[in-house]
């Protein structure tokens, strides 16, 4: 067994080492070329989710689920006008005169504080729910054990 | 024992029931009946009252012989007295239950009285027709049937009839151990000056000797023995050998001194039997085996002022002065006198091994007891065992240590007997048949690794009734009972329970052991419990044997019994785990108890399948109580910090619904910007 853990952790330290995988760089290769061909897009794009990239990068590690709930949130403020965008000229031109006007990247940080405000109230509302349903299922098992208790002796407590 | 309060005079008591129609009165005493300490009294029939008995009641002390009630009401000669029923009543003199052979009256008076002489003439015809065929027809059958009398004397043959002139009827042998209460003379030399209850069964020999000392008694014309302690008849009988002791100068008709040469002669072997005599009584002409009289020494030997020329007689007094035979066994003037003076090479042989013996087990000087015992034995080895004062039979030691027992008195001569293979050697040396010796020596075995065990059921319990089969259940707690079977147990300890105060753990060390060797099924089921250290675990196994012999005691009802364990086995409903299965149990014992039903009280509490399924259904409840505390615990872990408590699902959560929403959003952009509509 430790040994196994041993061996894994070599795998992952020697991956880390090695860098991103042939996939990845595949990945970030075309998208490094998309983002060069639509670059008015990329710029829309790249300023209007600022907010999520904050997120994700202050997000530590195991907890990308709130950078994720940011992103969904941020990316929707963002959809409109990379619509609009690409219903004008499409160039850097446009988009420099989104970004520049105030209301866009209202409309686009505000999607993402909504984001950070769903994050607040949901993880809220299940992690209440959970820990109520835990001090239920811990009654539960103390009724079930008394139970026993009543009906096979202490003994069955091991006492 | 018995109650002294509850005593009172036998001439007020009433007539004491005996099963349903004979009463035995206390009044009306027979001493001429009387066997040792074993009383004789009349007793008659209820519907007619003309019909007299001869009730013989036994006490613990006097060991009466129940076990061989069934083989001696076998026997059908006329000549013995007929039994009519034997059982256990309560004496009211001392309020004790004692045992009680009941026989047949109008047998007549004594051949001869105690002490006294024949009164009746009889001629040469009548004696061998009145007194020696019976006689030897009752030996015959006793020899058939493998019976010994042991009680065959003068004083307790009958005439049979008023006028005397029928063949003699032989009395009661029952009412204690044989050869128990015989005069010495009665007795071979050696079993003569043996203790009473220690002069064991013997052999179907000594019964054919007491015959002989009984028709001498009856021929001779005056008692030229009375007045010699029976200490100085012995020492004469052993000098010049009992015949001629017991003839004397009587003068008989030569047709019987022949007889008797043949049955009193002093070894075994060569006495007469069964053969002999018939062919003596068809008239053949016999010829006894001369009487051997001891080799003597040519130089008398010196000791406590006493000149001794036989080693046969030293023997008889070695143990009065155990000092002076250390030192000669030490300086070896003892073995030069054996050696030199008497050509023996028997005794010489016998006296080496016992010398080696002794050395064996230490200095002789140190260990006089053990000396005295096997000089005794290797000196003259037909004389009884002698140690530390005691006497006895290699086969009558169990009966003298079940009095010893009784009695209360220190029985720690019999674990030295049986630790120094005492009687082991004796037995050899008496020379008993091959097939016999092997099963004493077995005994002696046996004995010896109960003595070793310390579990209820073993030890010098065990081996009193082993050694000897009539000894009642001597348990301090059966104290003025008599308690010899499963019936008379389950009686005795009910009137015990009805009386109040007695606590459910019955079966003491004594009474399992008795009833271990009484029959080892009543016991097989309960010993281990009996011997184990929880209280409970010992109750059960008390209930679990009274149910068992209650079974064999015809299921008779015993509610005081049965009140008494109802009332302590609260610890043994807690083996069933279950506690409304306990409930149920316990009305149900509760229920059979009151019917006094031991039998199914027991069955309840020992069902095995509902045991087995209580402990499997009580093992699934330990495991899932076991798993539930498991998780208790982790959830309680868990919980202890509820501010990250269902974070990572609330995440989780809250970014599907942020996902759903965004999808939401942007499928209605994509929609509206597809419609035409403009929302900036």
């Amino acid at each position: 067994m430790a040994k196994e853990k041993k061996v894994k952790a070599k795998g992952k330290k020697s991956s880390n080492n090695k860098g991103l995988s042939v996939k990845a760089r595949l990945f970030l290769v075309v998208g490094v070329l998309l983002a060069l061909v639509f670059l008015p897009t990329t710029m829309l794009v790249f300023f209007g989710m600022f907010p999520s990239l904050v997120a994700a990068f202050v997000s530590v590690r195991g907890r990308g689920a709130r950078a994720s709930t940011v992103t969904a949130m941020n990316l929707a403020g963002c959809v409109p006008y990379v619509f609009k965008l690409w219903s004008t000229s499409n160039d850097f031109e446009a988009s420099i005169d989104i970004l520049t006007s105030s209301n866009a990247l209202m409309v686009m940080y505000t999607a993402a504080a909504f984001g950070y405000m769903i994050d607040w109230v949901v993880t809220g509302l299940v992690s209440s729910f959970l820990y109520q349903k835990g001090i239920a299922r811990m009654k539960t098992i103390t009724k079930r054990q008394e139970d026993l208790a009543e009906r096979w002796g202490d003994g069955v407590g091991g006492k | 024992m018995a109650n002294p309060q509850a005593a009172g005079s036998a001439a007020q008591m009433a007539p004491i029931p005996f099963g349903s129609k004979i009463r035995i009165n206390p009044a009306m005493r027979l001493p001429r009946f009387d066997n040792g300490q074993s009383k004789a009294y009349e007793a008659f029939d209820t519907d007619n009252k003309t019909q007299k008995y001869i009730a013989i009641v036994c006490g613990v002390e006097s060991l009466p012989r129940w076990s061989a009630a069934a083989l001696y009401n076998k026997l059908a000669d006329t000549s013995f007295m007929r039994m009519m029923g034997s059982g256990i009543i309560t004496w009211p003199m001392d309020n004790s239950q004692k045992y009680v052979f009941l026989y047949a009256g109008g047998v007549g008076e004594a051949l001869v009285e105690k002490g006294g002489l024949n009164q009746v003439s009889w001629r040469h015809p009548d004696i061998i027709e009145r007194f020696i065929q019976p006689m030897a027809r009752i030996l015959k059958e006793m020899e058939d049937k493998s019976f010994r009398h042991g009680a065959i004397r003068a004083s307790n043959i009958f005439h049979g009839s008023i006028d005397k002139n029928k063949p003699v009827i032989l009395g009661d042998c029952l009412s204690t151990q044989p050869s128990a209460d015989q005069p010495s003379i009665y007795l071979p030399i050696e079993k003569s000056l043996a203790e009473p209850m220690g002069r064991g069964g013997g052999s179907f020999k000594d019964d054919i000797y007491a015959f002989g000392v009984s028709l001498i008694v009856f021929l001779r014309k005056n008692d030229e023995l009375a007045g010699v302690s029976d200490n100085e008849i012995l020492r004469r009988r052993v000098e010049h050998g009992s015949y001629n002791v017991l003839i004397g100068n009587e003068r008989f008709q030569s047709v019987f001194l022949e007889f008797l040469r043949g049955v009193l002669h002093d070894d075994p072997s060569l006495r007469w039997g069964l053969d002999e005599i018939f062919s003596w009584l068809d008239g053949t002409r016999m010829t006894p085996p001369p009487v051997a009289k001891p080799k003597k020494a040519n130089r008398p030997l010196l000791l406590g002022g006493r000149r001794y020329v036989s080693p046969q007689l030293l023997a008889l007094d070695i143990h009065k002065f155990p000092h002076d035979i250390a030192d000669m066994i030490q300086n070896g003037s003892l073995t030069h006198w054996i050696e030199k003076s008497i050509d023996d090479s028997h005794l010489t042989e016998r006296y080496s091994k016992s010398v080696e013996r002794i050395i064996g087990a230490g200095n002789a000087a140190d260990n006089k007891d053990f000396m005295v015992t096997q000089l005794r034995m290797a000196l003259n080895p037909a004389l009884p065992i002698y140690y530390k004062e005691r006497i006895f039979s290699f086969d009558g030691l169990g009966a003298l240590l079940a009095l010893d027992i009784y009695k209360d008195q220190d029985v720690s001569y019999f674990r030295e007997v049986l630790r120094l293979n005492i009687l082991d050697q004796a037995v050899v040396l008496t020379g008993v048949p091959q097939n016999q010796l092997i099963v004493y020596l077995k005994q002696y075995d046996v004995c010896r690794s109960s003595l070793q065990n310390l579990r209820a059921g073993f030890g010098v319990e065990r081996c009193v009734y082993m050694l000897c089969k009539d000894t009642p259940c001597l348990s301090p707690k059966l104290s003025g009972s008599f308690v010899h079977n499963a019936q008379s147990a389950l009686i005795t300890y009910e009137a015990l329970c009805a009386k109040g105060g007695e606590i459910a753990l019955l079966l003491d060390r004594h009474s399992i052991a008795f009833f271990s060797v009484l029959d080892s099924t009543l016991m097989e089921r309960s010993i281990y419990d009996l011997n184990d250290d929880d209280k409970s675990l010992k109750i059960a196994g008390n209930l679990r044997f009274f149910a068992l012999i209650q079974q064999r005691a015809n299921d008779f009802s015993a509610p005081s019994l049965a009140k008494v364990f109802a009332d302590s086995l609260s610890g043994v409903y807690k083996s069933y785990k279950n506690k409304a299965l306990q409930k149920t149990i316990q009305e149900g014992v509760e229920n059979a108890a009151k019917l006094g039903d031991l039998t199914t009280m027991s069955m309840i509490l020992d069902d095995d399948v509902t045991l087995k399924k209580d402990d499997l259904g009580f093992r699934r409840a330990k495991y899932e109580y076991y798993n539930l505390q498991l998780e208790y615990n982790e959830l309680n872990k868990r919980l202890s910090n509820k501010a990250t408590y269902g974070l990572p699902n609330g995440r989780d959560a809250a970014a599907i619904v942020s996902w759903s929403i965004s999808t939401l959003i942007t499928l209605i952009v994509v929609f509206a910007h597809l419609s035409g509509y403009r929302m900036y």
